[in-house]
């Protein structure tokens, strides 16, 4: 038997997270949560999102996919913005006030609101994103890597490394020694 | 000729388009939204033509903020934040576009040109501690998401700050500042043309 309150809980996730294409099973949603665009947006099993501090936008433009693996937690403040596809893994944690957007959106001469394709962001399973991190168009985090905060990380890094700086560098190895 | 129609022909034509084409009147709403928002939230400042506000922006107009004609503020997660402490100038020029969570913030003067593009989360300050420099923005200048701009910076017309840079030092004219804190190379050295990538 679940609780009348679990219940209750249950329902507002389900509320705030009616435009998406298909939620899991335990997704738990705090705060306001912003789902739009006429995109698929796919939760995962267990997913938490904590907008309890500021709003989280999880954003899929006409004809891209946003998905969200089992078990990832999202922070307050962060913005994910699909214009192709963006994909989380499993297990990962965007902390507060992150952006995971995969297109240029402007080119750096000539006209700027020419239109710009979107290409793909990827971050893999249990990756720690720290708090202000950026991730832009063809940036792809291997499996068990961390972002120090602030990370702006706009192409592909190997597993399992601490990434850092504008724009980003590898750091360490993720699992404490140095690489 | 020309004649400006009646209340009542504009609700009619409203209606009409909301029949026929429900995403443009949507639009128009929207539009209507936000200059009536802007006349609100901007009732302090020299304001140009057109301007609107697409979602909340916050306003300390102490000292004087002026706004040119088509500058847009768009809405979003974080709210924008407009301020000029008593005596500061903050000038932002015709048709800048801002994304949501931008802070502007000066305690002597900040100075944007026309066409500039704001990505969201970008600061500018013109004031650190106890030093306070005026900042200086060209025309056409483009800052990405999260950069942040520094007390006494300059930065040169058609120049692009790139996603969460620090910029502490004058950018020249149509060039990339990337890094924290940034460095600069010309724009026509890293640049493909404007467009879609084919």
């Amino acid at each position: 038997m679940t609780s009348p309150l679990a219940a209750l809980s249950s329902l507002a996730t389900r509320f705030a997270l009616r435009r998406c294409a298909a939620v899991g099973a335990g997704a738990r949603v705090f705060g306001h949560v912003i789902v739009r665009g006429g995109g698929v947006v796919r939760v995962g099993r267990g997913v938490l999102l904590d907008a309890s501090t500021a709003p989280i936008e999880l954003h899929a433009a006409a004809g891209a996919e946003l998905v969200l693996g089992d078990d990832v937690v999202v922070f307050g403040g962060a913005s994910l913005e699909a214009w192709r596809s963006i994909t989380v893994g499993a297990r990962t944690r965007l902390g507060p006030f992150a952006k995971l957007l995969d297109s240029h959106f402007h080119p750096l001469t000539g006209p700027r609101h020419a239109p710009q394709d979107a290409t793909f962001v990827v971050v893999e399973e249990d990756c720690e994103v720290g708090p202000g991190c950026t991730l832009t168009a063809g940036a792809h985090v291997g499996r068990g890597s961390s972002l120090v905060g602030g990370t702006v990380v706009t192409r592909r890094f190997p597993p399992g490394v601490v990434l850092g700086g504008v724009p980003a560098a590898v750091r360490g190895r993720a699992d404490g020694g140095r690489s | 000729m020309n004649e400006i129609p009646t209340l009542a022909e504009e609700l009619a034509r409203f209606a009409r388009l909301v029949t026929t084409e429900p995403r443009a009147a949507m639009l128009r709403l929207e539009r209507g939204a936000g200059a009536l928002r802007a006349a609100v939230v901007f009732r302090g400042c020299v304001r140009g033509r057109r301007v609107n506000a697409g979602g909340p922006v916050r306003v300390v107009a102490e000292g004087r903020i002026s706004l040119g004609d088509r500058v847009q503020f768009a809405g979003g997660i974080i709210p924008t934040e407009l301020v000029a402490r008593a005596g500061a100038e903050l000038v932002v020029g015709e048709a800048c576009n801002f994304n949501y969570g931008v802070s502007l913030d000066a305690t002597a003067r900040v100075r944007i040109g026309a066409r500039c593009l704001f990505g969201s989360m970008v600061r500018v300050r013109d004031a650190a501690g106890t030093r306070v420099a005026p900042v200086e923005i060209g025309d056409d200048v483009w800052l990405a998401h999260g950069a942040r701009v520094e007390p006494g910076v300059t930065i040169g017309a058609g120049s692009v700050v790139s996603a969460g840079s620090v910029v502490t030092a004058d950018v020249p004219p149509r060039s990339l500042a990337l890094g924290n804190p940034a460095t600069c190379v010309p724009l026509g050295a890293v640049a493909r043309t404007g467009g879609v990538r084919r």
